[in-house]
């Protein structure tokens, strides 16, 4: 079953066309990593599953309802987490917890656990609490009433690395449930370490929609050789797959697209002194796809 | 909406209770001058007289030498509609059009009502405000004129606040349909006492200039007579039904605006 479904969606504010013929379909129970730059229409595109937003045109679908005629349904079926938190600074966190959940049915042991997990003291007032805490208690808030879908803008951002680890274990714990989770973020390294699939957003569009491993295949990996004397690198630059980056006397950095194959057998007869090619982390496949984007505008 | 109403009225219970003090302190503080002006009534009047008819009808100086006339001079005709304002208009901008600015909307429709209920809800939240406002304030002109032995029958006192109430709710109507569609709270304030301060202008106008009487049409002053309520106990229906159908009329269009609006 498909859990977001987002079709041939444009939205624009004034002249600025912030989602442009967005096309995404995130399935169920998968843990989906959207990035992006500021302003490359991520929060457009969350708005618009939540109802905030109209599209205008194109069509938003949570688990099988529109996002804008049916928004009453759709928002019973999902936990948010907005990117901008602002509480309301006089309430406690218990009033606001308490709020948030007489919507919805929820398991008063869940939350409870969930207090304890992120160490909250939910009898202060949220005016009263750091950014930190406020985001721990708008996180307890989409967690709390187990939503079959989770949509996470910028998550972790003002937590503390200790926090920062709780929280990607409850997001393990969440994919062990079957849970659909659909994570916004900057951070590239906790998308990669959880995401099962990862989308790309760019001005509008979706430059890439992959799993991390398929994107790390296709992008570009960086071989750097030392030789023990003067090499011969014609048989390398030969092979299409492999680009020259920088030479110096006994050392050259080449770009390696695909399989390293070719690469590996016209090294074979090289005096190799030191050798690095390690995998392709999503920062620089993020980079990739800015750089490649950069370069055809 | 039961829920968001009661969360959001919850929200406005300092306001609440401050202007409900206000209210009833100023109320008593008319009802214990009211003595002193009985005694220089003559005086008064013979000032009052001074003036033309359109400006004694303007500021309610037409009778000041009953309780119910010295009331609605001292305190209906200007001060309570500038407390009601204050009261009302801020609560109403606070309630869509600060939060959309703030982005706090996120999380308040997050829940799982739809926008007709939520800012149905709220909506309410500031009118049992108001209701609130209204009845402490005329409470305390019957506790007043206990006080100070011109007493005021208690059914008197309490169609008076629904007169007061009723004017109120036009304000809650007009606010309801700027903080719908409006993104941040100064505009809906300035729309809020910009619709009062241009009421009571074309009032001014319609009084002064009877040559302008076809413009009383365009008053909510026209039909805000909450002497005649207090004095007689009489209530005029076209005035109230008139109140009563700007706010459902204006109540309406604004939730008809925000379930429209494409973006928040």
């Amino acid at each position: 079953m498909v859990a977001i479904d987002i079709s041939q969606v444009s939205r624009t504010f004034g002249t600025i066309r912030a989602v442009d013929q967005l096309d995404l379909r995130v399935s169920d129970g998968q843990i989906f990593g959207f990035l992006g730059p500021n302003g490359a229409g991520k929060t457009t595109t969350i708005r618009m599953l939540l109802g905030l937003l109209q599209p205008d045109s194109g069509s938003c679908r949570v688990l099988g309802r529109d996002c804008w005629s049916d928004s009453h349904a759709v928002k019973a079926q999902i936990g948010f987490l907005p990117g901008d938190i602002h509480l309301p600074p006089r309430w406690t966190g218990d009033d606001f917890l308490k709020y948030h959940g007489s919507f919805r049915k929820q398991d008063p042991q869940r939350l409870k656990a969930l207090i304890q997990r992120f160490d909250l003291d939910t009898s202060r007032r949220l005016g009263d609490l750091s950014k930190g805490n406020q985001q721990k208690v708008a996180i307890i808030a989409a967690f709390m009433h187990e939503a079959p879908l989770l949509i996470l803008d910028e998550p972790t951002s003002g937590l503390d690395p200790l926090m920062r680890q709780n929280f990607m274990e409850l997001i393990e714990h969440e994919r062990q449930a079957g849970r659909t989770l659909f994570l916004s973020s900057h951070n590239l390294q906790e998308v990669e370490r959880v995401a099962d699939q990862v989308g790309i957003i760019r001005d509008g569009n979706l430059v890439a929609v992959e799993t991390v491993t398929e994107l790390r295949r296709l992008c570009e990996r960086t071989l750097s050789i030392a030789f023990s004397e003067e090499p011969d690198l014609e048989p390398l630059t030969r092979l299409e797959n492999v680009f020259l980056r920088d030479q110096t006397e006994h050392r050259a950095i080449f770009g390696v697209k695909g399989p390293p194959t070719g690469v590996m057998a016209a090294l074979a007869g090289m005096s190799i002194q030191d050798f690095s090619f390690p995998p392709a982390d999503l920062e620089s496949i993020f980079m990739h796809y800015y750089d490649t984007r950069a370069e055809t505008s | 909406m039961i829920r968001v109403f009661k969360r959001t009225f919850r929200d406005l219970r300092r306001r609440t209770i401050g202007f409900g003090i206000f209210g009833f302190l100023y109320g008593l503080m008319v009802c214990s001058l009211y003595p002193a002006a009985q005694k220089n009534a003559e005086t008064i009047q013979e000032l009052m007289d001074g003036y033309g008819e359109g400006f004694k009808k303007l500021f309610g100086g037409d009778d000041f030498s009953t309780l119910p006339g010295y009331i609605n001079g001292e305190f209906f005709s200007l001060v309570f509609p500038i407390l009601i304002t204050v009261c009302i208009v801020p609560a109403m901008a606070g309630i869509v059009a600060g939060e959309v600015r703030t982005r706090a909307i996120d999380i308040s429709l997050s829940i799982p009502v739809n926008r007709k209920q939520f800012l149905l809800g709220r909506i309410l939240a500031v009118v049992a405000m108001m209701g609130v406002v209204c009845l402490s304030t005329t409470l305390s002109l019957e506790l007043g004129s206990i006080l100070f032995d011109e007493r005021l029958p208690l059914s008197h006192i309490l169609l008076t606040a629904f007169v007061l109430f009723s004017f109120g709710l036009v304000l809650i109507g007009i606010s309801a349909i700027a903080t719908s569609t409006l993104s941040s709270r100064g505009p809906v304030n300035a729309v809020g006492a910009g619709f009062l301060v241009v009421s009571y202008l074309l009032w001014v106008v319609v009084n002064l200039k009877p040559e302008a009487s076809g413009l009383k049409c365009l008053t909510i002053f026209t039909a805000f007579s909450p002497r005649d309520a207090l004095k007689s106990g009489e209530l005029v229906p076209i005035e109230l039904l008139t109140l009563l159908g700007c706010f459902v009329l204006s109540a309406t269009a604004s939730i008809i605006c925000f379930t429209r609006r494409k973006t928040l």
